[in-house]
């Protein structure tokens, strides 16, 4: 059953979608959740969720925190903004040295990677996140207002899109794992830009809050380095499912964010 | 970073590693060494770092020092916080010589 969540900062759609999975006995397909404020979170909301993950990473393998999720959407920490346009040069440059160590870790990538360092047929990388900042400045540049005309749903690099793939055609064969995340497409209208992710299955409570707040500060760079305002965020779930916690601590924890929310 | 180390097989001296750590941490915030200086000297000698930035400091001294520094269990984010951890990291990995004593030459 599709579910539509409509929240205003990162930490409230969540809770609303925890809300939501947790009357749907914990899955669904179909799952959308549109974020507002993309790169705003409430902090109260924040430490419950990462209290609760830090808890069960002492006893479960496997379960990452909320900022290792999103650095490997976003490396927050690389993106050096007061270098100006020059903070792009660094920020790949960075991630390319990192690459190495990065990839004892993730050693078919992480999702970063993917958006610079599209592994080409011909084994050459291209640098999608590249080529979306510099077609939105162009637009800017030109006095344009919307951009989503150059919008391809299901693009190559290579096409005349804003458009970012993850999941590489032939070599991404594993039905469960690494890219849960298959394209992300940013849209220009009315001057401001717009981020849609699609997941093909989502894990909500080890994966989603850490990609909604990676996904956020992507959104930010793009609109920051092409120098347009950040709009919203839809991240769309093809499959969600809670996981492997009992019904009971997430209860708690739903009940623990709402309290923390009205406090 | 300076040219690649000279290395030999024992570990660098605490002083080095800490002057080759605050270079490379100075090219990835893209600030003066002397800043990051007075930030280590306002906070007891040592200075914060978030998880990619610590990975891109194992990057750069593994290319400097021609040794793979940290295994898949060491780049838990709990143990990538600062460059003090990230020091001790490397004297813990640093390879042991052969028992020929030579190390990679």
């Amino acid at each position: 059953m599709a579910i539509f969540i409509h929240g205003p900062n990162v930490s409230v759609a969540w809770v609303q979608g925890l809300e939501a999975l947790l009357e749907l006995d914990g899955e669904t397909v179909n799952f959308t959740v549109a974020i507002d404020a993309p790169t705003t979170e409430l902090p109260a909301i924040r430490g419950e969720v990462d209290s609760f993950i830090d808890e069960r990473r002492r006893t479960k393998t496997g379960i990452q925190r909320i900022s290792t999720v999103a650095n490997t959407i976003f490396p927050q920490s690389l993106y050096v903004e007061r270098l100006g346009i020059d903070a792009e040069t660094h920020l790949y440059e960075m991630e390319r040295r990192s690459r190495p160590v990065t990839r004892r870790r993730n050693s078919r990538g992480n999702y970063f990677e993917r958006m610079v360092a599209w592994p080409g047929a011909d084994g050459q990388t291209f640098n999608q996140l590249d080529q979306a900042i510099t077609r939105l400045r162009r637009l800017r540049e030109a006095g344009h207002q919307r951009g989503n005309q150059f919008e391809v749903g299901l693009a190559t690099p290579a096409d005349e899109a804003i458009a970012m793939p993850v999941a590489v055609p032939g070599r991404d064969r594993q039905t469960i794992g690494f890219p849960c995340l298959s394209h992300v497409s940013l849209s220009l209208q009315k001057g401001v830009v717009h981020m849609s992710a699609l997941y093909r299955n989502h894990e909500f409570l080890e994966r989603a809050y850490g990609n909604y707040v990676g996904l956020g500060r992507l959104l930010r760079f793009v609109a920051h380095q092409s120098g347009w305002p950040v709009g919203e965020l839809t991240c769309v779930s093809a499959s969600v499912t809670l996981g492997r916690f009992s019904k009971r601590s997430l209860n708690d924890l739903l009940k623990a964010c709402q309290s923390a929310a009205a406090a | 970073m300076p040219a690649a180390s000279n290395h030999t097989a024992a570990p660098p001296a605490r002083a080095e590693l800490a002057d080759t750590m605050l270079l490379a941490l100075a090219e990835i915030q893209a600030r003066p060494v002397a800043e990051l200086v007075a930030d280590a000297a306002a906070n007891g000698g040592d200075v914060e770092i978030a998880s990619p930035e610590a990975v891109a400091v194992i990057a750069a001294l593994e290319d400097f020092y021609g040794y793979p520094l940290a295994h898949v269990e060491d780049l838990e984010p709990e143990q990538l916080t600062s460059l003090s951890s990230l020091s001790e990291l490397v004297t813990r990995r640093w390879p042991q010589p052969a028992s020929g004593g030579q190390g990679k030459a």
